[in-house]
């Protein structure tokens, strides 16, 4: 199964080449309508009804989980950040004006809590890797990549993980969160921008530098 | 149209990346992901300290745990203050103890201490009654009993009779 992915990125480039500067003038995000569905479910959460909460947390859970894994390169951690992030929203309901989308201010309190979890552990990294899925070994990116491109032609997708794991942990927490949402779960630039409440100049520019460190870590698994 | 040698190395890189997009939790994962998070708001839980609900809950109170965060000199004073403004208290508390207790005689001590004494049968009771008077205090109800001296009478609404006196 491969993990859910917004309709946004058939919409985004794949191959993004770097923006303008970081301090290029900020363009506000467009308005977003909470949909009519999703709004009611809110405020039905909100007067204390559990039911509506739990659609909304399943609607969600798969990719809140999935970004905070990618960030922490860490199930057990990504399991407690995703729960807590959802139990933090559940209480902090009342504050939510929704001049977001329920899902954007989600994704911003895991992606905080995330950070101030990294920040904290950040000298006892240690990797729980959830398992690559049977798909991964029909995947013809990535049979090419192994088979013809990748000069050890040995090494297979769990050491492959592995490595494209580590280096990830090696990026800071910005850069981090900048490939796991573009380039892993397929943001747009705009969507990152509202969670990271930066422009996006912002955005493309972390994206370019965090390629390009990871280009350099990943060297002899690209050519 | 080619592609800048740079650009395709991002393929490449994106090309890898897109393995995450295939790294999965154990099956059934997610079917109980959101059971876990309704028990855990059921009960109340919500794995913070109280500290962090307070700063959570009060906006001043997370206002002023960030500005001591990121002033540690400052909240090295505050802490200092604390600690300073407690024991001062302590220290003044004891004082005004000491002062309050007015120290007795050793000869009224040894007068003051048996005070326990049979109705009607107390010469020594003048001596506390005395005492009480001269430090203006006012009388005890034991001193009251005493003053009156009568006898306990069993109400007859009780129709008490001692053993054997019955018919």
């Amino acid at each position: 199964m491969i993990m859910a992915e917004p309709a946004s990125r058939k919409a985004s480039n794949p191959n993004d080449i770097p923006g303008p500067p970081a301090d290029a003038p900020a363009q506000p995000p467009p308005p977003v309508a909470l949909p009519t569905e999703e709004m009611v479910l809110v405020k039905r959460a909100r007067k204390g009804d559990l039911g509506a909460y739990d659609e909304l947390v399943k609607r969600y859970q798969e990719r809140i989980y999935a970004t905070v894994y990618h960030m922490t390169s860490n199930h057990e951690d990504a399991n407690d950040l995703a729960q807590e992030a959802f139990i933090k929203a559940y209480q902090a309901l009342k504050s939510f004006k929704g001049g977001s989308s329920f899902y954007t201010w989600v994704y911003r309190i895991a992606v905080n809590k995330t950070i101030n979890f990294l920040k904290q552990r950040k000298n006892r990294q240690q990797m729980s890797l959830d398992d690559i899925d049977f798909n991964a070994e029909h995947d013809p990116d990535l049979v090419a990549l192994i088979s013809e491109k990748t000069p050890r032609r040995d090494i297979n997708l769990a050491e492959l993980q592995e490595k494209l794991n580590g280096a990830m942990q090696k990026l800071s927490e910005p850069h981090r969160l900048v490939v796991a949402l573009h380039d892993v779960q397929g943001m747009s630039h705009e969507e990152i921008a509202e969670i990271m409440e930066c422009n996006i100049g912002t955005v493309r520019s972390r994206l370019f530098y965090a390629r390009q460190q990871l280009q350099a870590l990943l060297s002899d698994y690209l050519k | 149209m080619s592609m800048s040698p740079e650009q395709e190395n991002f393929e490449s890189l994106q090309k890898l990346l897109a393995l995450k997009r295939h790294e999965q939790p154990p099956p059934g994962y997610f079917n109980r992901f959101s059971d876990q998070v309704m028990i855990r708001i059921e009960a109340g839980e919500t794995g913070r300290t109280i500290g962090e609900r307070l700063s959570f809950d009060v906006p001043w109170l997370r206002r002023f745990w960030s500005l001591l965060d990121a002033r540690p000199i400052l909240a090295g004073a505050i802490g200092a203050a604390t600690c300073g403004l407690l024991i001062a208290g302590v220290m003044y508390s004891e004082r005004a103890d000491m002062t309050e207790v007015s120290p007795l005689p050793v000869s009224e001590v040894a007068k003051s201490q048996p005070q326990i004494q049979l109705p009607g049968a107390s010469p020594d009771t003048a001596v506390i009654e005395a005492s009480a008077v001269e430090s203006g205090a006012q009388p005890s109800l034991f001193q009251k009993f005493n003053e009156t001296k009568k006898p306990w009478v069993v109400p007859a609404s009780l129709n008490y009779s001692p053993l054997g006196t019955s018919n």
